[in-house]
């Protein structure tokens, strides 16, 4: 087990519960009443958050750093290989960007020939595995909603695809596809909003009731 | 691990945890106890020998100046009233011990009509009597045997009633033997085959106590006249009646069945004669071993009673453990690993699959003719886009968030470089920023790849504020206060220095602010946060994966739209093409992702229904099956 070596001593429950809720009714306040004191506050705390998220980024650098060199000492060679790739590429695309800048060369060699054509070709495997998926969905569940997202699918393709010389398919592409983009996608897209919107209400009221404390663990 | 085994009821039967001291339907000890036992048949071992005379310095004082005085008076009073109270005690107690080997208290019915004592014997006392004591179930006036009983007497009370030079028990029974009284002589077979009613051990130091102050001078009249013989051919007479073994019960017999149910307590019969064998040590019987316990006969024993009930199992649950246990032994067998195998079946169609959308996706590269004509669809939010970047004034600066993930660069990026072209066109002053660490160099590369020609740098013809942490908190900080939240480019300088920027205090100083994301929580999350501090003249534009496109379309299509325009994916940018009239990039991909959809179509529509069809066959022959 490796043990974070930013591991803080937990703050006493009374004192982290009774500092959450003075910062989240303050900037709550400031949002609503922006004036003077408050929107300095407000302010004050949102910088401070935005200097702690970075910060926290740099530390989780540093800790999967620290977790991949032991696991150098302590894995096989075989498992131990990532470990080694990982750290030296993260050394290496470190050191470039801060010698040279998010502009220099090697660092946009990097983004150009290493991450972006590894990132592009999982997204490609993504879409392999999705057309592999829908073949056989009808073979595992062929009840009525398996036939019905197939259908859809391939309405929406049928929709967006172009025939050489011919173009789009007329009816498909001009009417079917943005009635189903428009409607049904759209209808289930504000119920999801609504729904995002609920919860993350009724979180934000549950932090600052104290009722649920996240920065307790 | 805790005990799941029962115990039966000796007396209804019923079954009862065996944590249970009584039983839970009639209340009745479910253990034998220490004193009374009433259930144990099997005898006790001997007693141990006696452990000597108490010290004298243990004795209470007023009992050694009793002991004194009697060691004076009794054998003057002896000499001249015939038998002495000690040989009469001797006797009575020999006497004593051969009624408790058959069972029988001193209070018999035989004892209670010898004549003399019958006169003197009061009538509830004769009424007694008549129900005479059953010999399995002996009184508390029982008395241990003989050889028992002198081994619990005390030192001081067998000097009452014995020579000066007392032999040991082991001598005095020998000697004794060929002389000893009927009731000795009788007695000494029970001493071999100990009596059946452990109770009477328990009764032994009541009996002593008796003789203890009989000895004090409170023998009543009746027993001093009784003669010896008398109480010796009562008890013969007594042993006459006794049914002989093995007709019938026998006395403390249990039948077969009730044997089975009976618990079993070694160990409390085993804390019963250590009780017995504890010596007082208080009170006016210090000194004394084997008195009766203080505490109550019916109290339950303390040591766990080893439960003697058998686990019954049927047929059926025979069979079952048996099947679980195969199952368990199979469990603990590891299968073996079948290899892998390149050619498997499920292996080859996924490759081909792959292959096959490989070379759809090559062959417009290959051929020219196969590239389709571009989409001439105009939707509404492409429209409003295009419209609200004609309307921006030249030289204005537009903030674009860069906030896709480099996996969908080729999308985004085949629909974000048309709208920068439009925009570059315009020029205005772009003024880049993202939310994603890789936002700062993807933004690079998108500007490089707009006009590679033209040669754009950092600083002068565009501002690259870099990476801003936070989230959506930084996000609100950011309307808030652009200067504070960001000071620096990434290049290290102030941000707000470069002229264009001078002026601005606010997001609303820019002209416009365009979104490119492939991430519909992105994009909610400039739209809740930012959008709210922006005039309602600025637009907020957005370039959108086709992914995130449901989510972010109720914030253009509401009656006041918080979303101004809208550019969405590949097909999206294309028709964006069309419009400014100027290619991009996204046209070549045009060609490979048209016949890449009709592969995918033909895949899904054959394979599916092949798939629909042997589904179908395989679920009929289950239900046929």
């Amino acid at each position: 087990m490796v043990v974070s070596p930013f591991q803080m001593p937990k703050m006493k429950a009374p004192l982290a519960t009774s500092l959450a809720l003075a910062v989240g009714l303050l900037v709550l306040l400031g949002y609503f009443l922006p004036l003077g004191p408050l929107a300095v506050v407000r302010s004050l705390f949102l910088q401070w958050a935005i200097l702690l998220a970075a910060t926290a980024l740099l530390a989780g650098v540093f800790q999967m750093v620290l977790t991949h060199g032991m696991l150098l000492q302590t894995q096989p060679a075989e498992e131990a290989a990532y470990s080694l790739v990982l750290i030296v590429g993260l050394v290496l695309a470190f050191g470039l960007t801060m010698v040279e800048g998010l502009g220099g060369r090697a660092v946009v060699w990097m983004m150009d020939y290493i991450i972006l054509p590894t990132a592009g070709s999982l997204l490609a495997l993504l879409s392999l595995t999705l057309i592999y998926a829908s073949v056989n969905l009808l073979r595992r569940r062929g009840g009525l909603l398996s036939l019905l997202f197939v259908s859809t699918l391939l309405l929406i393709l049928l929709g967006t695809a172009a025939l050489p010389r011919w173009g789009t398919l007329p009816l498909l592409s001009d009417t079917l596809r943005p009635w189903i983009a428009q409607v049904p996608a759209a209808a289930g897209a504000r119920g999801i909003l609504l729904g995002v919107a609920l919860g993350i209400l009724a979180t934000a009221l549950r932090v600052l009731l104290g009722s649920d404390r996240p920065y307790r663990d | 691990m805790s005990d799941t085994s029962t115990l039966l009821c000796p007396v209804c039967g019923k079954p009862n945890p065996s944590h249970r001291e009584v039983c839970q339907y009639c209340q009745a000890p479910l253990r034998p106890s220490a004193g009374t036992a009433p259930f144990v048949e099997e005898p006790l071992p001997p007693a141990e020998e006696p452990a000597g005379q108490p010290p004298e310095e243990e004795l209470p004082p007023w009992l050694r100046e009793l002991m004194e005085e009697q060691e004076e008076t009794v054998p003057a009073a002896g000499e001249g009233e015939g038998p002495s109270l000690g040989s009469r005690l001797e006797a009575l107690r020999e006497d004593e011990g051969q009624r408790d080997t058959e069972g029988e208290g001193p209070f018999t019915q035989a004892w209670l009509s010898e004549e003399g004592a019958a006169e003197e014997i009061p009538d509830w006392l004769k009424e007694a009597a008549g129900e005479a004591l059953p010999s399995e179930s002996p009184g508390p006036f029982t008395a241990a045997p003989a050889e028992e009983e002198e081994a619990a007497w005390p030192e001081w009370l067998q000097s009452l009633s014995e020579e000066p030079a007392e032999p040991s028990p082991a001598q005095t029974e020998a000697e004794a033997e060929p002389e000893a009284p009927l009731a000795l002589q009788e007695a000494a077979p029970a001493e071999e085959e100990p009596s059946p009613e452990p109770a009477s051990r328990t009764a032994l130091p009541i009996l002593a106590q008796e003789d203890e102050d009989l000895a004090l001078d409170e023998v009543p009249e009746w027993l001093e006249e009784l003669p010896p013989d008398a109480l010796t051919w009562a008890e013969t007479e007594t042993q006459q009646e006794a049914p002989a073994e093995g007709e019938g019960l026998t006395p403390g017999a249990l039948p077969g069945w009730l044997e089975a149910l009976r618990p079993m307590a070694p160990e409390v019969e085993e804390e019963a004669a250590l009780e017995e064998e504890a010596e007082e040590v208080e009170g006016p019987l210090a000194g004394i071993q084997g008195v009766l316990p203080a505490k109550s006969p019916f109290q339950p024993a303390k040591g766990k009673v080893a439960p003697k009930s058998r686990l019954v199992v049927s047929e059926e649950q025979g069979r079952q453990v048996a099947l679980l246990q195969e199952t368990l032994a199979q469990e603990q067998k590891v299968a073996p690993v079948r290899p892998k195998q390149f050619w498997e079946p499920q292996r080859v169609l996924r490759m081909a699959l792959a292959l096959a959308l490989l070379v759809v996706v090559w062959l417009p590269s290959l051929f020219g003719q196969l590239m389709p004509p571009l989409p001439d669809r105009f939707p509404p939010e492409m429209m409003a886009f295009y419209q609200a970047v004609e309307a921006l004034p030249p030289e204005a600066p537009v903030l674009v968030a860069v906030d896709y993930a480099p996996g969908w660069t080729a999308e985004m990026e085949a629909a974000a470089r048309p709208v920068l072209e439009h925009l570059l066109a315009r020029q205005v002053r772009l003024v880049l920023i993202s939310t994603l660490p890789t936002g700062p160099t993807l933004a690079e590369h998108l500007v490089q790849g707009v006009a590679p020609e033209a040669g754009y740098q950092e600083g002068a013809a565009y501002l690259n504020l870099g990476y801003l942490s936070g989230g959506t908190a930084a996000l609100q900080q950011f309307a808030l206060d652009p200067q504070g939240t960001v000071p620096w480019d990434i290049g290290g300088r102030l941000a707000w220095t470069w002229p264009p920027l001078r002026s601005f205090r606010t997001l609303g100083d820019f002209a416009a602010l365009v979104i490119i994301t492939d991430d519909p929580d992105v994009g909610r999350a400039w739209v809740e946060q930012v959008r709210p501090s922006l005039p309602a003249q600025i637009p907020l534009l957005m370039v959108l994966s086709t992914q995130a496109e449901p989510l972010i379309r109720p914030y253009f299509e509401g009656s006041t739209p918080q979303v101004q325009g809208m550019v969405t994916g590949l097909v999206g940018g294309l028709g964006y093409t069309r419009l400014t009239g100027r290619l991009s990039q996204g046209v070549q991909y045009w060609g490979g992702f048209s016949l890449g959809l009709w592969m995918a179509i033909g895949l899904i529509l054959i394979g599916g229904l092949y798939n629909l069809f042997l589904g179908i066959r395989s679920r009929r022959r289950s239900h046929d099956g």
